[in-house]
């Protein structure tokens, strides 16, 4: 597991101030889970790591009094960019705009903060300075001459090109602008921006390690493992409670990751547990030595509040039997198809698609007739329930006529025939609504049709 | 009253009615009641009194299973009203009391003077109604419907006043209209005697209510198939509606979360059954199982223990159909 070190360290240029620098450093486990240490391009919610940071730097107790009324404490921004291809970039983008822009102290007046602007303006004074300090103080051509005309009377101007052009650090030193101490800083610091050493002490524990909450609790673990030439993922949903950590794995139905699951238990667990077991932060560490593991923390937000995430087990899929009606011919069907039906009874196939229907329907009643000892001892041996089922292909087709062609119209007929109360269906019972070629016409015809499903009475 | 009685009293004239009539026509007699007659009356009434006191205390022996008469119908009575009419133990002392009291007034009546009682069940039902004073201190309640939720709580209990009436026919009706275990309603209300109009309302209540009854209504179908007439006929084809198709597989029941993944293996035990039945009564108390917070080892073999007891339930009712 990896972290960020921070430290301070004297700026380059003037040692008095310091600067913000930074590492990627290793660190045990255990200090995640229990001392909150940032775990190092594992989190969730990276953004809001830089977030916090940021409301730190900006909390009024880490500005320096003297010198925060003069805007030299100024906040940052919360809109951070993420620029880095990392996990992290934005804690890194952050870093680094502090690193770059921001001196850190002990303390600081604003008069020791004058007289290093000063001694740095002295050690770069140079024409380039010069005029820009001359167009911090001076608002237009006539006051920079006279500001200039001050310092050498025999100094000749008539344009802008003449002031640029003069040896200004020559003509002018840094106590002629002793009274534009705002000026001073500005130039000689470049818009400094301070803040306390202690800023470094709210971030960090003991060893410099970058922290932002007291404690991290959840982290998801995912184990690769080959399922028939494939790699899949097993993700277990983990907690850390104490020296202890508490895995579950999220299953489907496939059998070889849960019997994956199963081993893994069996390997790493120090309770007896088949799925769901326990073990300790220091053999969660010896998983993710074995390199078999990779752990992240995807609800990790230094921000908001987040639920943590359940692990879910699928259960085997196991179903009830139910028998549906097959689909039959109807007058939604081609009259090729009806004709195909009628040429393989020989039937005459001739005739509008009603007469089609009509002569379908006739054949219909023929062989209902022909097949219905066969349907009544099927029937009586096997009664069934009506049950709601709307979703199409659930139930299996009914064990009897499933290889006549118009088998299943000749059922739709019996069921209708049979149905008792429109709840069950059993042989003994008939239904005397309709004369058969009604009922087969009005099944072709649409009129009228078994509903849901059926399953056996017992 | 009978409109004879009301006649009776309004042109009855007594004590301090009409005292000036005396006065202006001293020699008419204006009473209609003469002092022999009140003292007849209040001997008589005395003597009833006496008898009914005696008899109050003989039914208060004879009906030991009347308080708990009463505070089932109380329950049955909140749940229907969906909490508008609740009965505190006062309201009901009250109740018990009067309905002895009003019982041994008619039987009193009955031994002096021969007066016919009304059946138990009618006079139970007078004096209960008269307890209730509903909707005089709350315009809220729909005073129509209120009193027609009462009368048809105290029908669907009453029974009890049937001469040689057991406490448990009203035991089994009010179970029927509080559990929620589908097998155990299922048997009650194919196999209890329980009177036509509970069985009635239940059954209307079951098919007009949102609850799943998939395993209620296949039980019923199944026992029909064997003994036809076990459930209404105008019920087979709603009941029939009521079998949820979606309930016939493990899609119905939600993925384990959590410390219930554990028990895994051990919950997809049990949804190995032998028999259709069996298995949808294993979905039923699955479902019921994995919606708890946490599964203990203890809540699978309380389940394991339930689907099993569905099954026998279940045997016995088809058993039961068979043979009649």
């Amino acid at each position: 597991m990896k972290t960020v070190r921070l430290w301070l360290e004297p700026d380059f240029e003037i040692p008095r101030f310091q600067r913000l620098k930074s590492e990627i450093v290793k660190i045990p486990l255990a200090d995640v889970f229990q001392k909150g240490i940032h775990p190092w391009a594992c989190g969730g919610y990276s953004e809001s790591l830089a977030e916090k940071i940021v409301d730190i730097f900006n909390e009024d107790i880490l500005k320096l009094p003297d010198i925060k009324p003069l805007g030299h404490c100024a906040d940052i921004s919360h809109l951070l960019y993420a620029y880095y291809d990392s996990r992290d970039s934005y804690l890194e983008s952050l870093l680094e705009k502090i690193s770059e822009t921001i001196y850190f102290v002990d303390q600081l007046t604003f008069e020791e903060l004058v007289a290093l602007a000063k001694e740095r303006l002295r050690e770069t004074w140079e024409s380039s300075i010069v005029l820009q300090l001359l167009k911090r103080v001076c608002h237009d051509f006539n006051e920079m001459r006279s500001f200039l005309k001050r310092a050498d009377k025999n100094f000749k101007i008539s344009c802008y090109a003449d002031i640029e052009a003069a040896n200004l650090a020559e003509i002018l030193n840094v106590e002629d602008f002793e009274s534009h101490e705002q000026a001073l800083i500005a130039e000689g610091l470049q818009r400094p921006n301070f803040r306390t050493t202690q800023f470094i002490k709210c971030i960090t524990d003991e060893h410099g390690c970058l922290k932002a909450t007291d404690r991290i609790r959840d982290f998801e673990l995912t184990a690769n493992i080959k399922i028939d030439d494939d790699f899949e993922k097993l993700v277990y949903n983990g907690q850390a409670e104490g020296d202890c950590v508490v895995l579950q794995p999220g299953l489907n139905r496939c059998p070889v990751k849960r019997a994956k699951a199963r081993e893994i238990a069996a390997e790493w667990r120090t309770d007896d547990a088949k799925y769901c077991f326990t073990t300790s932060i220091e053999q969660l560490g010896r998983m993710l030595e074995s390199d078999s593991f990779t752990i992240e923390f995807p609800t990790l937000d230094y921000k908001r509040s987040r639920d943590s995430q359940t692990s879910k087990a699928a259960i085997e899929e196991k179903r009830i039997r139910i028998f549906s009606i097959g689909t039959y011919l109807t007058e939604d069907d081609s009259g090729d198809r009806i004709k195909k039906v009628l040429r393989d009874h020989n039937v005459s196939m001739t005739g509008r698609k009603d007469q089609l229907l009509e002569k379908l329907a006739q054949l219909a009643v023929q062989i209902y007739q022909d097949y219905l000892p066969k349907l009544d001892d099927h029937f009586r041996q096997n009664r069934f329930i009506n049950i709601e089922e709307k979703r199409n292909g659930i139930g299996r087709l009914f064990p009897v006529l499933k290889d006549l062609d118009i088998g299943q119209l000749i059922l739709a007929m019996y069921i209708l025939k049979h149905l008792r109360g429109n709840a069950i269906l059993e042989a003994t019972h008939e239904n005397n609504t309709y004369d058969l070629i009604d009922l087969a016409r009005s099944i072709v015809k649409r009129d009228v049709a078994p509903e849901g499903c059926f399953m056996r009475v017992q | 009253m009978s409109e004879e009685d009301r006649i009776r009293v309004l042109t009855h004239m007594n004590g301090d009615d009409a005292p000036s009539l005396e006065q202006w026509a001293p020699k008419v007699p204006g009473k209609t009641v003469t002092a022999t007659d009140i003292r007849a009356a209040g001997n008589g009434l005395q003597k009833a009194l006496f008898v009914a006191a005696k008899r109050f205390f003989g039914l208060r022996l004879e009906l030991l299973t009347l308080s708990q008469f009463l505070a089932k119908y109380a329950d049955l009575l909140l749940r229907e009203t969906k909490g508008e009419i609740a009965l505190d133990g006062r309201r009901l002392g009250f109740i018990y009391r009067n309905i002895l009291a009003n019982r041994a007034v008619e039987l009193a009546k009955q031994e002096l003077w021969g007066n016919q009682p009304l059946p138990f069940a009618e006079s139970a039902r007078y004096v209960l109604e008269s307890s209730i004073p509903i909707g005089l201190n709350d315009e809220s309640v729909n005073r129509e419907e209120a009193v027609h939720k009462l009368e048809i709580c105290f029908d669907l209990l009453a029974q009890y006043f049937e001469e040689g009436s057991e406490i448990d026919t009203v035991n089994r009706v009010y179970e029927l209209f509080t559990i929620d275990d589908p097998m155990r309603k299922a048997e009650i209300l194919l196999t209890g005697n329980i009177g036509a109009l509970a069985s009635t309302k239940a059954w209307k209540d079951l098919i007009d209510g949102e609850a799943d009854i998939t395993l209620l209504a296949y039980t019923a179908l199944q026992v029909e198939t064997h003994r036809p007439g076990s459930v209404p006929p105008e019920l087979l084809k709603s009941l029939s509606d009521k079998i949820a198709g979606k309930q016939f597989s493990t899609e119905s029941i939600p993925d384990l979360e959590g410390g219930a993944i554990e028990y895994l293996d051990e919950i997809e035990a049990l949804l190995d059954q032998s028999s259709d039945l069996a298995q949808l009564a294993a979905f039923h108390h699955v479902r019921r199982l994995v919606a708890r917070e946490h599964i203990r080892p203890q809540d699978i073999e309380n389940t394991r223990e339930r689907i099993g007891q569905d099954v026998q339930t279940f045997k016995t009712l088809i058993e039961g159909a068979r043979a009649a």
